[in-house]
């Protein structure tokens, strides 16, 4: 665990604590809540985490690492904002990796294209997105974001 | 009927679990590293989901919905925005783990653009990250990175916010 989440569970924890004492009925009603919650949503989380498992394996890293590295600056742009949508890594790989990349001479468009959309762009997260705040919100939020990905690779490839 | 809705709803589950099922007997090692592989993910689900369910569940009943109409509401301005930043700059756990969280606040009157910019900082800006970024691609690279994706979020949660309204929200959120 690290220590922003074990932060967070403190604060939480204080909170929930706090809470208790000062009113037992409204704790009650919140653990009530927070468990609903967690009902409603394990199974399309659970859904994602196996999705991310399959795409990882499908797809690993080092693929992704080898393809980027074999395009023109365009293409290899393109393809690793698109292969940073569909699949999620988790930053303490992603970091490390894309440091691989840049040391080994990858262009560093590429390398922040996959880094940005990887983490803001999720078509695995697409079907819980799209059922908790609806489509029209799903479908704006993660063009911009792609389109934002792209423009922020282009602008770090010009000032770094 | 009953059975058609069943499915359509559970669309992607089934779709995911029935890769797992053929994987297995077609190529049971893919499988076996698939699941090996989620397994690292179950564990920061798990790490992480509970705490957010109770955290948002205890702010939904302790603070009044005028609190954050004022502090994250259409009106709050650039102190909403702010705040929008640091929640999701210090909060942990993968995109999804902001989705209860930013549910709780919209039904009590945060602004669409609030939302966004709490899931987009949530997903990419998070002070853990960062100091992973700096350590892996140097410092330079981390601040030049971090500026325009602040910039971009500023932008493009100011474009989706005209784009989608309220009443395109769904309606179990605009009660």
């Amino acid at each position: 665990m690290d220590i922003f989440t074990l932060i967070i569970w403190i604060i939480t924890f204080s909170f929930l604590v706090f809470s208790f004492f000062k009113d037992r009925e409204k704790t009650k009603k919140a653990l009530q809540m927070a468990f609903r919650m967690g009902r409603r949503m394990a199974l399309s989380i659970f859904t994602i985490v196996i999705t991310i498992g399959l795409l990882l394996t499908l797809l690993p890293p080092e693929k992704i690492a080898s393809f980027v590295s074999g395009q023109h600056v365009i293409t290899a742009t393109l393809g690793a904002a698109l292969i940073g949508t569909v699949t999620l890594v988790p930053a303490f790989i992603a970091f490390p990796l894309i440091g691989t990349f840049v040391g080994a001479g990858v262009h560093i468009v590429p390398s922040v294209a996959f880094l940005t959309t990887l983490t803001m762009v999720g078509v695995v997260t697409l079907p819980l997105e799209r059922r908790e705040f609806g489509t029209k919100f799903t479908v704006v939020r993660n063009a911009a974001s792609f389109v934002a990905a792209v423009l922020i690779a282009l602008l770090m490839g010009v000032i770094v | 009927m009953k059975i058609l809705k069943f499915l359509r709803k559970h669309l992607f589950q089934i779709a995911i679990l029935l890769i797992y099922v053929i994987l297995f007997f077609v190529r049971q090692e893919f499988a076996l590293e698939s699941a090996k592989n989620s397994v690292y993910y179950i564990r920061e689900m798990l790490l992480i989901m509970p705490v957010v369910f109770v955290l948002t569940a205890l702010l939904d009943v302790w603070v009044p919905k005028d609190k954050i109409l004022r502090y994250l509401g259409h009106d709050a301005g650039i102190r909403g925005i702010l705040l929008s930043f640091l929640i999701g700059s210090v909060s942990a756990g993968p995109i999804y783990a902001a989705f209860p969280m930013c549910v709780m606040l919209y039904k009590k009157g945060a602004s669409l653009r609030n939302i966004i910019i709490i899931l987009s900082a949530w997903a990419v800006i998070k002070i853990p990250m960062l100091l992973n970024e700096a350590k892996y691609l140097g410092l330079k690279f981390m601040a030049t990175r971090w500026v325009l994706t602040v910039a971009a979020i500023l932008i493009f949660s100011w474009i989706a916010s005209r784009m989608v309204k309220r009443e395109d929200m769904p309606d179990k959120l605009n009660q």
